[in-house]
């Protein structure tokens, strides 16, 4: 290299774009020395507010009642909460504000074993050991970091996908200093919006140049998602060979060797990413799931087991892990514990209505399970009038259970009533499809299950396929009564719904403006986010949307 | 190399529960040394800034330049019990060279404002390198720690790209380094051991894990190693680590 640069003078302190003085700081360390080492740190920056916490929970105390501009979070705290664990419920309970930058301070070279979801992020990561310069040049860093994505960040967070990409396009060209941090980004967002393709065209062009994790796992993924399962297993390997503690790579092969149909590799994979890093609550659920299915019950328990107590200061705290371990006990032949189980699933959820459901079917299994018919009877009753009062607003996972409890006492109609109604509005969702013929599988009637799903599918089907075809001929009118109508029997069908919205749209850009099709088009589209907040033709819908009500104003 | 995966078998072969054991608490032990000791040397840091600027006392700046050496020993004690017995890998990324190599320095710069030392980047601004961060900043830390020792005024580290490697260099100019040590290059960087004195005394841990951390940095068939001349960009020791 002939053009070399002095950089001269650099360990004099650097300009700061950062007035530490109005800055408001949260330091979150279980380790008193700790926190007040780094507050000491960042008070001779010229910061004079600065909050500590010892633990997640008054973390959070705090965030409710106040706002921050910087968080500075250990990841390891004790035996509470982790770090990842308090910005992931800070987020979902909304207390940060847009422009916090969160900083998560981790042990050396452990980066990918503590990595969230892509959501619940933090902004940079810090490794220890560090000194007062490196923080601040870390926080000087974070801070021209966030302001340089804020635009794109912040259609991101109104889910302006579509967008984003343009505004990350526009940056990657101006080649910019986190070059490939845009270009990592706009692939995410491909794969947001599901085009697999685009983000499968830009992990190669990053591959080409170099063999790097976060572009392999990403091909694999789009892989995974174009139903090519044997390249993506290839391609986690890959990924797991050369970097075992890569977490994310286990989680997505354990997803495609189920895809697959390998239950055994499925559990062996995600058994091994447990055994390394047993703190991520989703993966615990995940191996209880695998388990639950090949009836090992043992790993079962021991996961849900986990996942209950992970739970308990976790966005991810789920009713249906109390159950499930209580399930996987009572077959294990222990119908005892079980039922304490479920106990404090109700002692720990009062008045919801869910959990109580959620409580009720399990008892039903577990007393049976444990040939006490009358406790079970119970339990059914009491299952059957809380389902009723939920009524339609049920979740799918729920139905499908209740529908097995119906079947399991006998009352064969009524379960397939439930069955036929899920089926009906999830009717192109293959994933859901196959888990219910799984369900009448296991409980020894695979073939009526194939039959009430064929036949709920097609009625839909064939309904749908009018409505598409009417609009294609520009009978856009009949479309949209033809789609309401449907909507009266399927509201929570998300096909129907989003056609409805694309002939609505095509109607008023045909027509202009309309005040009533605009509220029914808004409607279906919250009702869609509703059942499945990352679909991906929500955002491009929701352009046209946009569109229609800037023209008219 | 051969040295590197022949150990790493011996430490999976031997599974007996009770080494297994013994091992985790040594490692939990130095991860809870480390800390204490984290706080010993911030602190020192604080003294020394709140002492007079123009005239830190000699002493207090020796005890804060040997608690920095433990300090590094146990962080690279820590890396090697995550790469052997967790098989912790490089996570290689792309970065901006000059931006990381300031960094770095950061690192050491308590010691260097302690002892008087000027410390320059010598890198173009548009270098970029692919590396796993954290790794290589251990490196260069111990590498620019064991300079502070010997150097007299001043300490330069370049980057620059050669023969498709991204070579990173800390150069010194004091004594420079032995002939001894220069002589095992003939068997290669990956040669180990055998009382090399590398900025932790003999142990021979500095170079063995610098050497771990440039091999694990791999590409298209090549592998990263490290090397010691004198008389580079300054008239004593330089020492390079070369990623492909």
């Amino acid at each position: 290299m002939c053009s070399i640069r002095l950089r001269e003078g650099i360990l004099k302190t650097k300009d700061t774009v950062i007035d530490y003085s109005k800055k408001k700081f949260l330091v979150i360390d279980d380790f008193m020395d700790m926190r007040s080492m780094i507050k000491h740190m960042v008070e001779s920056y010229g910061v004079t507010k600065v909050d500590t916490a010892a633990n997640g929970e008054s973390a959070i105390e705090l965030l409710a009642k106040n706002s921050y501009d910087i968080m500075l979070c250990d990841y390891n705290l004790g035996d509470g909460m982790d770090g990842q664990q308090v910005l992931e419920e800070a987020k979902h309970k909304n207390l940060l504000k847009f422009s916090t930058a969160v900083i998560m301070i981790t042990a050396e070279n452990t980066r990918e074993m503590v990595m969230g979801a892509v959501e619940y992020q933090p902004d940079d990561y810090l490794s220890k050991p560090f000194n007062k310069h490196m923080l601040r040049d870390r926080l000087e860093k974070v801070v021209a970091k966030k302001s340089d994505f804020e635009t794109i960040e912040r259609a991101i967070d109104k889910q302006k996908y579509a967008e984003a990409i343009v505004l990350c396009e526009q940056r990657i060209k101006e080649k910019p200093k986190n070059l490939s941090e845009f270009i990592r980004l706009s692939a995410d967002l491909y794969m947001k919006l599901g085009k697999y393709d685009d983000a499968a065209r830009i992990f190669k062009g990053v591959l080409a140049t170099r063999d790097i994790s976060w572009a392999q796992l990403g091909l694999g993924k789009t892989c995974f998602y174009n139903d090519s399962f044997m390249e993506a297993r290839e391609i986690f390997e890959s990924i797991i060979s050369e970097n075992e503690t890569y977490m994310e790579a286990y989680d997505w092969l354990g997803k495609t060797m189920i895809k697959l149909g390998d239950l055994n590799e499925a559990e062996n994979v995600i058994k091994s990413a447990v055994e390394k890093s047993p703190k991520a609550i989703l993966r615990q659920m995940a191996l209880g799931d695998i388990a639950l299915k090949k009836k090992d019950f043992s790993v079962a328990e021991k996961a849900f087991k986990k996942a209950v107590t992970l739970g308990k200061h976790s966005v991810h705290k789920n009713p249906a892990n109390y159950t499930n371990q209580a399930k996987a006990l009572a077959f294990n032949s222990s119908g005892k514990d079980a039922v304490k189980v479920i106990a404090k699933l109700r002692k720990e959820f009062p008045d919801d209505k869910d959990a109580s459901l959620h409580a009720a079917m399990a008892e039903n299994v577990v007393y049976k399970e444990m040939g006490k018919d009358d406790a079970a009877e119970k339990a059914f009753d009491e299952a059957q009038s809380l389902y009723s009062e939920i009524g339609d607003k049920a979740a799918s996972d729920i139905s499908v259970e209740m529908a097995q409890v119906f079947y399991a006492n006998g009352e064969k109609d009524k379960g397939s009533e439930i069955i036929k109604k899920i089926v009906q509005n999830q009717h192109e969702d293959e994933d859901a499809l196959k888990d219910i013929q799984d369900v009448f599988t296991s409980m020894g009637m695979e073939d009526e299950g194939k039959e009430i799903i064929t036949t709920s599918k097609e009625g839909v089907i064939k309904l749908n396929n009018e409505g598409v075809q009417l609009g294609k001929q520009g009978k856009l009118d009949e479309a949209i009564n033809l789609f309401e109508k449907a909507l009266e029997e399927l509201e929570g069908n998300k096909v129907i719904n989003l056609n409805l919205v694309r002939v609505l749209l095509s109607a008023m850009e045909k027509n202009g403006k309309d005040d009533s099709q605009l509220y029914k088009a808004r409607q279906c589209m919250l009702r869609v986010e509703k059942i499945d907040p990352l679909n991906n033709s929500i955002p491009g819908l929701r352009d046209r949307y946009d569109k229609i009500m800037q023209k008219a104003s | 190399m051969s040295a590197q995966s022949n150990d790493k078998e011996d430490l999976t072969a031997d599974k007996s529960e009770d080494n297994a054991d013994f091992v985790a608490i040594l490692a939990s032990a130095i991860h809870d040394m480390k800390n204490s000791l984290g706080f010993v040397l911030n602190s020192l840091d604080e003294f020394i800034d709140e002492a007079d600027q123009s005239q830190p006392p000699e002493r207090l700046v020796r005890v804060q330049y040997e608690a920095k050496r433990v300090n590094n020993n146990l962080v690279r004690l820590l890396a090697l019990y995550k790469m052997q017995c967790l098989g912790v890998s490089a996570n290689i990324d792309e970065h901006d060279v000059g931006e990381f190599l300031q960094e770095c320095m950061l690192q050491d710069k308590p010691i260097t404002d302690a002892k008087d030392i000027k410390v320059n980047v010598e890198c173009s601004g548009e270098l970029m390198g692919y590396f796993d961060s954290d790794l290589v900043m251990g490196v260069l830390g111990n590498a620019v720690t064991n300079a502070v020792r010997y150097t007299k005024n001043e300490l330069i580290v370049s980057a620059e790209e050669v023969d498709g490697y991204l070579k990173i260099s800390v150069h010194d100019d004091g004594e420079g380094f032995p002939e001894s040590m220069l002589s095992s290059n003939e068997n290669g960087a990956g040669d180990v051991g055998h009382g090399v004195s590398f900025s932790s005394g003999n142990t021979g841990l500095g170079l063995y894990f610098s050497s771990l951390v440039a091999a694990l940095h791999k590409n298209k068939g090549r592998s990263g190693f490290i090397d010691f001349t004198n008389g580079c960009a300054l008239s004593g020791g330089c020492f390079s680590i070369y990623l492909p």
